[in-house]
């Protein structure tokens, strides 16, 4: 009967370490080196691979000594640089992914806002009409109103004695319409914010507003980042793909989703919409890659490309 | 400068400076304690105020067993902004190393900035009831753990089970307030300790922590097995 070896492995910020079940050293391979050569390796010298908690218990105890002796760090102090610096990004990387769920809920709250000021503001100035009926308002009116309102000059502005309890709702409701609006304003700026501290490069290519309805659709920087370029073109107009998938005869393929807001597809003739969401799409999943993965800041070349190939597109280059 | 030049030295602007433990300097005239913290250039005692931090606190109430030394390694559950970690860090010196754990966001915003600033402390980011997030940590002298948590000592046990070498010190500071505000702290330090004798570890030293702290107590035990 053929008795099998077996390798006890577990990865660590430092290496890999491969241990027998006695603890006695197997292989060590610096964090440089691919876990799937360390696992050619072990099967080469004919070790069965076991990786489980006892893999790790063991590989616990020895990993400082074999990391220092075998030469990948000089002594001690590097050994803790850098588990230090892998300290750092591990807890950054984490404490993002706690800031992308507030980031979305906060985008989802203003979303709710919105939905519900526009229709609140409308029926707001037609109260104030009732009131006031030989001018229409403009929202730079309505905004005369709140503030007189706020101070509870009512005569000044309406030039017509008011009953006091109407006075006393349509302060309330001009309040509230005031207060509507400073918060979707401030949750605004907010949201902005927190989407260029999260995704620069994203941010900078995509605009701030597109940035966020592709995190809020797609649920984390993650998913966004595993995304393809054809996927983030089309995200937002699932609606329009199912009917083309249903009756592909009499409904085009739809040629962007959320994207279609950015200025770039926006402001150009129609017939080259489709060419430059392309692009667009592709510069945008590379910039989200490059958020996720790498945090490097690479928004001025990025967006260079981006215009110099739109620019090409609409020369028919 | 080597310690006998600091005490020296020490003693020269202060008559009443005494070295507890490696770092650790007790001022005799006025009753406090101070940890030094040594840079490549320069030296500092720093203030360690007993009504911050609960280890301070248990020194000033006569605490015995102090395994925290030059070169120790430690893992601290509960770092909160890092006070008390900061003076561990000044004790241990860059040849230990501090692998610090919070989940609280806000807090953890301005440990990673002591953890940059300092050359001894690993930051982690995560749930100490869920240590299989940082299994990569290695094994360490001490585990210290103050989470303020009804199961804290469920949390440290299976936390001193995975990362603690045998014969290591396990350090628990225990808010009886947390736990069940309704039984007397005594009756509460007991029941902890019962579960940890259970376990496994052998009880060093409990040491109350009034009056810098409300019942809480600060417990030192050792893992007396594998
Ligand atoms: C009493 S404070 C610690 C104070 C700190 N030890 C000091 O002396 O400076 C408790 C800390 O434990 C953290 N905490 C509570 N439960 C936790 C858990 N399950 N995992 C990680 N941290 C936790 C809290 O976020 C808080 O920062």
């Amino acid at each position: 009967m053929k008795i099998v070896k077996k390798a006890y492995l577990a990865s660590f910020p430092i290496g890999h370490i491969a241990l027998d079940e006695s603890g006695s050293l197997i292989l060590f391979k610096d964090f440089r080196i691919d876990k799937n050569e360390v696992l050619e390796e072990l099967k080469k010298m004919g070790y069965e691979i076991i990786e489980n908690d006892f893999s790790k218990s063991i590989g616990r105890k020895k990993i400082r000594r074999i990391a220092i002796m075998s030469g990948a760090v000089k002594d001690d102090k590097e050994f803790n640089k850098i588990l230090i610096e892998f300290g750092i990004k591990f807890s950054e990387s984490r404490m993002k992914i706690e800031r992308e769920k507030v980031i979305i809920r906060a985008y989802d709250i203003l979303k709710t806002i919105e939905k519900f000021y526009q229709p609140l503001k409308e029926r707001f100035k037609e109260l104030c009409w009732l009131y006031s009926p030989t001018t229409k308002l403009s929202d730079e009116k309505l905004e005369n109103i709140l503030n007189k309102i706020k101070n509870s000059k009512f005569e000044e502005e309406f030039g017509i004695k008011i009953l006091d309890k109407d006075k006393k709702i349509l302060k309330e409701l001009g309040d509230f319409v005031y207060l509507s609006k400073n918060i979707k304003n401030e949750i605004e700026e907010y949201t902005k914010e927190e989407i260029k501290q999260i995704a620069p490069n994203l941010s900078y290519i995509a605009g701030e507003d597109i940035a966020l309805m592709l995190l809020s659709y797609a649920g984390s920087l993650k998913n966004l980042a595993k995304m393809s370029a054809s996927t983030i073109q089309l995200l937002g107009s699932e609606k329009a793909l199912f009917r083309h998938l249903k009756n592909r005869e009499r409904v085009k393929p739809p040629k962007h989703g959320l994207i279609y807001n950015s200025p770039y597809i926006k402001n150009s003739p129609k017939e080259y919409r489709g060419k430059i969401a392309r692009i667009l799409a592709s510069k945008i999943a590379l910039a989200v890659k490059i958020d996720f993965y790498s945090q490097r800041d690479e928004r001025e070349r990025l967006k260079k490309e981006l215009e110099e190939e739109i620019s090409k597109v609409m020369k028919n280059e | 400068m080597n310690k006998e030049e600091i005490t020296i030295k020490s003693r020269n602007e202060k008559e009443s400076l005494i070295e507890l433990f490696d770092n650790v300097f007790f001022d005799n005239e006025e009753k406090k304690i101070y940890t030094k913290y040594t840079t490549k250039s320069s030296e500092e005692l720093r203030e360690w105020d007993p009504y911050r931090s609960k280890i301070a606190a248990a020194i000033l109430n006569g605490l015995k067993n102090f395994p925290f030394k030059r070169g120790c390694k430690i893992l601290y559950l509960g770092v909160s902004t890092g006070t008390t970690c900061s003076h561990i860090s000044d004790i241990i010196s860059s040849d230990g190393i501090i692998y610090g754990v919070d989940f609280a966001e806000r807090v953890f915003y301005l440990f990673l900035d002591l953890a940059k600033k300092r050359n001894n402390i690993v930051p982690i980011f995560a749930d100490a009831r869920l240590p299989n997030n940082y299994f990569w940590v290695e094994e360490v002298d001490i585990v210290y753990c103050d989470i303020a948590q009804p199961d804290e000592i469920d949390i440290a046990i299976r936390n001193a089970e995975i990362f603690l070498k045998k014969d290591g010190h396990l350090i628990i500071a225990i808010k009886s307030r947390s736990i069940d505000v309704t039984k007397e702290p005594e009756i509460i330090y007991k029941n902890e300790i019962n579960k940890l004798e259970e376990n496994g570890y052998k009880i060093l030293e409990l040491i109350n922590l009034e009056p810098y702290e409300d019942s809480h107590a600060l417990v030192v035990c050792i893992k007396n097995k594998e």
